[in-house]
């Protein structure tokens, strides 16, 4: 590998001689070359102006300027199916809003009670219960539960609801079951009792 | 040898000496364009090497699926790619003629030599000295290097100068070369259009796929990337 690089770093008399022919021909056809260069270089000005104004036209109609052409855009599609294929998880649906969030969406939080609605006086038919999945992976339900008294004076309501009930880490041991069930007649293996 | 003869007897030592410098000065000449030409096709293979960069997923997601389908898709790479490489000579070009349109109405000097006034920055020799030329053969040649003319000075009027002609010099040469590698790329998109789909029937032979009973077998040699799943999109 080495020598062959040697080799061809060496300056031969074919070399040479290569050189000064390409020297020729370049002389030769330096007139044509430079007028191609010349006309691709007007071309290239056309084209520039071209693709300018059609992605200013496409920036004012609100679209990306130059948006990724079908053919990639078609070979992200493969990569994500063949990524989803591989992961085996249904590809998901496209998400298609009837109404998509922008700068002039107005979003209006409700924060009276589930009481009377302050616009007509009515009171508003219940909706069916979300089933909330929180991030403890625990489910919470929602619904309206009984009153609390408040004994501890803590200002925020927050703090006061109830939580998901702790599993022990040490769940007990069969020993509390010994008194009810007969483990040891049942057990093939035999249990501790004779 | 006749010939050789002939020339040294009818020239004379002083024109024997000019003409083997000739013949070197050319000769070196001719090896150095050559490699001037070598270096700028070096750079136009690396150049054009760079659509492939932009060509080869479409090519092997079989999205492109034959040579005009590559040859369309290629040429709208090219143009973007050539519109997002020109954007720097020609914003360099727009900002020197703003800066040339507003220093020549604010002087009212619209005829200037600039290049002239950038040359201040340069050593110059004298090169109209007739003395310094000879004829050979009816051909006006160099005999010595002429003398020094003037030496770098700059002058403080001609900053408008020293400011446009790098600014015009550097928009062309950097507008060159983006020419220079449209065209790389172009020739590649047609030289790989025509090779990518090729079909060859090197070293096949008829009889030598028929199976027992006359039966053509499937070939040898399963499809480079079996694995991608076939193009969904119907020919164009």
């Amino acid at each position: 590998m080495f020598k062959e690089r040697q080799k061809d770093s060496e300056l031969t008399m074919g070399k040479f001689l290569k050189n000064f022919g390409l020297g020729l021909v370049y002389i030769i056809f330096l007139p044509l070359l430079l007028a191609i260069l010349v006309l691709f270089g007007v071309y290239g000005i056309g084209v520039c102006i071209i693709e300018f104004f059609a992605g200013t036209i496409r920036f004012f109609q609100g679209k990306e300027p130059f948006p990724p052409l079908w053919e990639d855009a078609k070979v992200a599609e493969i990569k994500q199916a063949q990524m989803e294929a591989q992961l085996g998880t249904p590809a998901p649906v496209a998400p298609s809003p009837a109404n998509p969030a922008g700068p002039s969406t107005v979003y209006v939080q409700q924060n009276y009670y589930n009481g009377q609605h302050p616009a007509n006086g009515s009171t508003p038919t219940p909706s069916p219960a979300p089933m909330p999945i929180e991030s403890d992976a625990y489910f919470h339900d929602q619904r309206p539960q009984p009153p609390l008294i408040d004994v501890t004076g803590q200002a925020n309501p927050a703090l006061n609801q109830p939580s998901a009930p702790q599993i022990p880490a040490n769940p007990p041991s069969n020993n509390s079951l010994a008194g009810y069930i007969d483990i040891s007649s049942n057990d093939p293996k035999g249990g501790s009792n004779s | 040898m006749n010939f050789l003869l002939y020339i040294e007897v009818s020239m004379s030592d002083n024109d024997r000496k000019l003409m083997i410098v000739l013949i070197v000065i050319l000769v070196l000449f001719f090896i150095l364009l050559g490699l001037i030409g070598m270096l700028i096709r070096f750079t136009m293979q690396q150049q054009a090497k760079h659509i492939d960069t932009y060509m080869h997923d479409p090519v092997v997601y079989r999205v492109v699926a034959d040579p005009q389908h590559f040859r369309k898709f290629g040429h709208q790479v090219n143009h973007r790619l050539l519109y997002r490489q020109a954007l720097v000579p020609f914003i360099l070009g727009f900002a020197s003629l703003l800066f040339y349109l507003i220093y020549a109405g604010a002087t009212g000097t619209w005829a200037e030599d600039y290049f002239g006034h950038c040359s201040t920055l340069f050593f110059t020799w004298k090169w109209n000295d007739p003395s310094i030329y000879a004829k050979f053969w009816g051909v006006t040649l160099l005999t010595r290097w002429p003398d020094l003319q003037t030496s770098p000075a700059p002058n403080v009027a001609y900053w408008a100068s020293y400011v446009l002609v790098p600014l015009w010099l550097i928009t062309i040469v950097y507008f060159l070369v983006v020419i220079q590698a449209y065209f790389a790329r172009f020739l590649m998109i047609n030289r790989r259009s025509r090779t990518i789909y090729e079909k060859s029937l090197e070293g096949y032979n008829f009889y030598s796929t028929m199976g027992g009973y006359g039966v053509p077998t499937q070939p040898v040699n399963n499809p480079i990337n079996s694995q991608i799943p076939p193009s969904n999109i119907p020919p164009r």
